[in-house]
C-alpha cells in the first residue's frame, strides 16, 4: 500500500471526527424581548427599556457603550445573573469597536441624530444571529465628511493604522476567496485606499522575484494565504508552467527562469548540460510527435526558460534566413520595428 | 534564525498658530482670489486666454469653500503623524548539491549560511505648511550576506526595493522616487521616476508615470545565481556582462472610471525600453460591472502594440445566489509568445494560442466549515487538452481561529506530464500565546521525474507571542523529492512589534 493510499483514509477519518465537533454559533442577545415585547406602561415592577437603559457611557470609551456591565442584568434577573453574563461574553467575537476611533457622545449630540441609536443600529433589535450588530462602514458614509474622507482614501481619521492592518475589510474591498483574482485591478483603481494598510513591501512579498527568500519560507505559519509556490515547487513547477504559462509571466520573465536553470545545469547555455528532450526532438531523425517544432508552437515560454540568451539563442542557428530550419514567424506576422532593429539583426544580417 | 522588529510612533502636537491660520483661511482665500482677478484684468491678454483663466478660477474657487470647510473640521483635534519601522532578520543553514551537474563533473556539496535582512521605514501624514497629512515617505530594502565559506566572488547582495515620497492634494497625488508600476499593461515594473495621479471628477481618474527602469539584481549580472567558478562551463560570457541602465526607461498612463463600487473601466498604455531597444509596448483595457451583491462581471485584455495582436484576454463573473455560496466562471485566451519581452528571439516565433475555461465554487456549508472546488479545462494549440482542478475543505470546529483543519486535493494535467497532490494542514492554539501548525504535501506524478514518481513534504511551526511585543517562531521541514532524497531545513524567527506598545 503506497503512502498516498495510507494517507487518504486516515485523513478522512480525522476530518470526519472533527466535523462532529463543530460548535453551534452563540445566540444573539434577545433585544426584541427587552425592547418591544415588554409589558411596560402598566402597573407593576417592569419599566420600559430603551437602548440607553443598558448601554450607558460615562466617557468616550466605545467599549463601555457596546457591552453593558453584568450588574445591569442582575438588577432585573436577580436569580440568573451569572448565566446571563456568561452568554453575553460569547458574543464578544463580533466586537470591532476597539478598532475605531469613535465617540458615541459626540455623535448622539449631533442634530441629525437627536440622541437616537436606531439611525445607525437599525435591525439590531430583531437580529437573531449571524452578522455583527455593528453598523457597516457604508452607514458612516451617509455623513458627508466621512464620504469625502473615503473618496480621498483617508482612513486614519477614524482608524488607527496599526489596528486596520489587523482587520480584514468586510463591506468594501472584501478580502474574500475571489479577492486574490481581483486585487490587482482594485489596487490600480483605488491605490489610496489600499495604501492605508498596505505598502509596496506587501506587494513585493508575493510579486517581487528578486527577493532571495520566497514568502512561503518567510511566513511558514500562514496556512490560509494562497501562496503560489507551496509544497514542492522545484519538482512541480515545470508541470504547472506548461499548464498555464500566463500566470507565471505575471511575476517571472525568462531571464529569471534561465538563471536558475543555468545554476542547475539544464540551461542551453551550459556546456554538457543534461538535455530533458526526448528522442526525435531535433536533428537528422527529428519528426513525429516528439518534434521540437510542435512543442514550441504549443508552449514557447517553456522553450524560452532555457533557450533565451539574446544573440546566443541557439534557435537562431537553424532558423535564420538561408538556414534549413525555415521561417519561424507566424503567417501574417508584422512588427512596427524595422529590420535594422538590434533584435532583428540577430537573424536578419544587414 | 530570523528577527523582526516593527514599531509605530505617533506624534501628537498642538500647533495653535497653525490652527488659527486655518480658521481665518476661508476669508484669506476669498480676498486673495479677488486680488488675483483684479491684477489679471489689468494685463493685456487675448480673449481666449482670459476666458480660460476665468474658467479655471471659477473651478478653483468653487472647490476652495469645501476645502476650507474640511480643513476647519480637521483643525479640531491634534496634529498627528505615524512612523513605522520594520526589521526582519533570517538566518538559514543548509547544504546543497546542484544536480544534475555537467556530465562527468563531480557534484560538490556546498554549505550555505546566508543571512537575510529586510528593512522598512514609513512615515504617514506629515504636514506641509499649507496642508495637513499631505506627505508620506516610504523606504524599504533587503540585503543578504553569505556567512559560510563558499567559492563566490561577492557574498554581499541587496536591493533597494522602494524609496519614495508621496504628496497628496485631494485631487492631485504625486509620488517621486523608486516605486512600482504594477498590473494591467505594466506587469510588475519597478522604476526610479515620477508618477502623477489626478482625480478629474465624476468618477474619472488619470495616472501617469515615467522613469528609469530598475534593473533586477538577477539581470544586472546574468549568471547571478551561479555558485562557484562556473565560467568555463558556459557557452558564452554574455552572462557576466553587467546590464547598463542607459536606455532603459518606461512610461505609461492609465485612465479609469468608477461609478460607485460596482461599475468601472480603465484604459492603460505602457511602454518600456531596455538598453535602447523596445522591451514592451502594451495597451490594456479593463471593465467591471456589478448588480448589487448578486452578480459582478469583469474582463481585461492586453494588446501587444509591436506585434499588433491580442496577447491576453479574460472574462469572469462572480455570483452569490445566496450568502453562503460564491460561484465564479472564467474564460481566458492567451498568446504566450506575446508575453515575452520584445527583445526575446522566441517572442517572434510562430505559436498557437492557449484557451482556458472553468469555474470555482466556495460554499460555507456550516458556520465552521468551508468547502471549495475548482475546475479548469485548457486547450493548447493543436487541440491538445489539459486541466487543473481541486477540492478543499477548511474546518474550524470551535467556530474561532483556535483550531483550523484544512484538507485539499488537486489534479493538474499538462503537456507531457501531470500530478495528483494532497495537502493537509492543521493549526492549533496550544496555550494562550502558543500556536502550532502542521502541514503535509504528497505529490504523485504521471510521468516519473528523474526516476522518482513522488514527492513528500512535511513542515511544522511553533509560534509564541511572548508579550511586550516579542514573538518567537520555530519551524522545520523535511522533503523527499526527485531532486533530493532528503532535504531538511529549520527556521528560527524572533520578532518584536512596537505597535503593540502604546505611547
Amino acid at each position: 500500500m503506497s503512502v498516498g493510499e495510507r494517507f487518504v483514509p486516515v485523513l478522512g477519518l480525522a476530518f470526519g471526527a472533527l466535523l462532529a465537533c463543530i460548535e453551534e454559533p452563540p445566540v444573539r442577545f434577545p433585544h426584541a424581548v427587552h425592547l418591544a415585547d415588554q409589558q411596560c406602561q402598566t402597573k407593576g415592577p417592569e419599566a420600559c427599556l430603551s437602548c440607553g437603559s443598558c448601554h450607558q457611557s460615562s466617557s468616550s470609551n466605545t467599549r463601555e457603550m457596546s457591552l453593558p456591565k453584568p450588574e445591569l442584568c442582575s438588577s432585573c434577573h436577580k436569580d440568573s445573573g451569572v448565566a446571563i453574563s456568561s452568554q453575553k461574553s460569547a458574543q464578544t467575537q463580533f466586537d470591532f469597536s476597539s478598532t475605531i476611533r469613535f465617540s458615541h457622545q459626540r455623535h448622539l449630540a449631533m442634530p441629525e441624530l437627536l440622541g437616537q441609536c436606531v439611525p445607525c443600529h437599525a435591525g439590531v433589535a430583531y437580529a437573531t444571529g449571524g452578522a455583527s450588530p455593528f453598523p457597516p462602514m457604508e452607514k458612516c458614509f451617509e455623513c458627508h465628511e466621512h464620504k469625502s474622507q473615503w473618496d480621498s482614501g483617508r482612513c486614519a481619521p477614524c482608524h488607527d493604522r496599526k489596528d486596520i492592518e489587523r482587520v480584514l475589510p468586510v463591506t468594501f474591498l472584501q478580502h474574500d476567496s475571489a479577492f486574490l483574482r481581483k486585487h490587482g485591478a482594485l489596487a490600480r483603481s483605488q491605490e489610496k485606499v489600499c495604501a492605508q494598510c498596505h505598502t509596496q513591501s506587501d506587494c513585493d512579498d508575493c510579486h517581487d522575484l528578486t527577493q532571495r527568500l520566497r514568502v512561503e519560507r518567510r511566513l511558514p505559519e500562514e496556512l490560509e494565504r494562497n501562496f503560489v509556490h507551496r509544497g514542492d515547487p522545484l519538482a512541480s513547477h515545470s508541470i504547472e508552467a506548461r499548464a498555464g504559462s500566463a500566470s507565471c509571466m505575471r511575476c517571472h520573465d525568462t531571464a529569471s527562469c534561465d538563471d536558475c536553470h543555468l545554476e542547475r545545469g539544464v540551461s542551453a547555455n551550459r556546456r554538457l548540460a543534461e538535455s530533458p528532450h526526448p528522442p526525435g526532438w531535433m536533428g537528422s531523425f527529428a519528426g513525429g510527435s516528439n518534434f521540437h517544432g510542435n512543442a514550441a508552437r504549443r508552449d514557447i515560454v517553456s522553450c524560452a526558460a532555457c533557450h533565451d540568451q539574446g544573440p546566443a539563442t541557439n534557435c537562431i542557428e537553424c532558423h535564420k534566413p538561408g538556414a534549413y530550419g525555415g521561417n519561424p514567424h507566424p503567417g501574417g506576422w508584422q512588427s512596427a520595428r524595422a529590420q535594422d532593429d538590434a533584435m532583428c539583426r540577430y537573424c536578419h544580417e544587414p | 534564525m530570523s528577527g523582526r522588529v516593527s514599531g509605530i510612533a505617533r506624534v501628537d502636537s498642538r500647533q495653535a498658530s497653525q490652527r488659527s491660520k486655518i480658521k481665518v483661511r476661508r476669508e484669506e482665500v476669498w480676498s486673495r482670489v479677488r486680488r488675483v482677478r483684479h491684477h489679471a484684468a489689468a494685463l493685456t491678454i487675448s480673449v481666449h486666454a482670459r476666458a480660460h483663466f476665468w474658467a479655471l478660477s471659477v473651478l478653483f474657487t468653487s472647490a476652495l469653500p469645501a476645502r476650507a470647510e474640511r480643513l476647519a473640521l480637521e483643525s479640531e483635534g491634534p496634529d498627528r503623524y505615524e512612523i513605522r519601522a520594520e526589521s526582519r532578520t533570517y538566518l538559514e543553514l543548509y547544504q546543497r548539491a546542484l544536480l544534475p551537474g555537467p556530465g562527468g563533473m563531480l557534484v560538490v556539496t556546498d554549505t550555505l549560511a546566508p543571512i537575510h535582512e529586510y528593512v522598512g521605514l514609513r512615515v504617514y501624514g506629515l504636514d506641509l505648511p499649507n496642508r495637513r497629512d499631505a506627505l508620506d515617505v516610504e523606504l524599504s530594502g533587503w540585503a543578504r550576506y553569505d556567512l559560510a565559506d563558499i567559492d563566490r566572488a561577492d557574498r554581499l547582495d541587496g536591493d533597494l526595493t522602494s524609496a519614495n515620497i508621496r504628496l497628496d492634494f485631494d485631487w492631485l497625488g504625486l509620488k517621486a522616487g523608486r516605486q512600482l508600476a504594477a498590473g494591467g499593461a505594466a506587469g510588475y515594473s519597478r522604476f526610479d521616476g515620477v508618477s502623477v495621479a489626478l482625480e478629474l471628477g465624476h468618477g474619472l481618474g488619470l495616472q501617469t508615470y515615467a522613469g528609469l527602469v530598475v534593473i533586477q539584481p538577477a539581470a544586472r549580472r546574468r549568471g547571478y545565481f551561479l555558485l562557484g567558478s562556473a565560467a568555463d562551463s558556459l557557452r558564452t560570457n554574455l552572462f557576466f556582462e553587467e546590464e547598463s541602465r542607459a536606455g532603459s526607461w518606461l512610461a505609461g498612463a492609465r485612465l479609469n472610471y468608477r461609478l460607485g463600487s460596482r461599475f468601472g473601466g480603465a484604459l492603460a498604455y505602457h511602454h518600456q525600453q531596455r538598453g535602447g531597444e523596445l522591451d514592451r509596448s502594451r495597451l490594456a483595457a479593463e471593465a467591471n460591472a456589478g448588480l448589487g451583491t448578486l452578480v459582478e462581471c469583469a474582463g481585461r485584455a492586453a494588446f501587444e502594440v509591436d506585434a499588433r495582436a491580442l496577447a491576453d484576454a479574460r472574462v469572469f463573473c462572480d455570483l452569490s445566489p445566496e450568502p453562503s455560496l460564491d460561484l465564479t466562471a472564467e474564460a481566458l485566451h492567451t498568446e504566450p509568445a506575446l508575453l515575452l519581452s520584445r527583445q526575446s528571439v522566441l517572442g517572434v516565433f510562430s505559436t498557437d494560442g492557449f484557451d482556458e475555461l472553468g469555474g470555482r465554487a466556495v460554499h460555507r456549508l456550516l458556520p465552521g466549515l468551508v468547502l471549495e472546488g475548482s475546475a479548469y479545462l485548457a486547450r493548447h494549440g493543436g487541440g491538445e487538452l489539459g486541466s487543473r482542478s481541486g477540492l478543499s475543505a477548511k474546518l474550524r470546529p470551535e467556530g474561532t481561529d483556535r483550531l483550523l483543519v484544512s484538507l485539499g486535493y488537486s489534479r493538474v494535467i499538462a503537456l507531457q506530464n501531470g500530478y495528483h497532490a494532497l495537502r493537509a494542514a492543521l493549526r492549533r492554539r496550544l496555550w494562550q500565546s502558543l500556536t502550532g501548525t502542521l502541514e503535509g504535501y504528497f505529490y504523485s506524478y504521471d510521468q516519473a521525474i528523474r526516476g522518482s514518481q513522488n514527492s513528500i513534504v512535511c513542515a511544522s511551526t511553533l509560534h509564541s507571542e511572548l508579550g511586550s511585543g516579542f514573538g518567537v517562531l520555530l519551524g522545520g521541514s523535511v522533503t523527499s523529492s526527485p531532486y533530493a532524497r532528503l532535504d531538511a531545513q529549520t527556521l528560527l524567527r524572533v520578532s518584536y512589534d512596537l505597535a503593540k506598545v502604546e505611547k
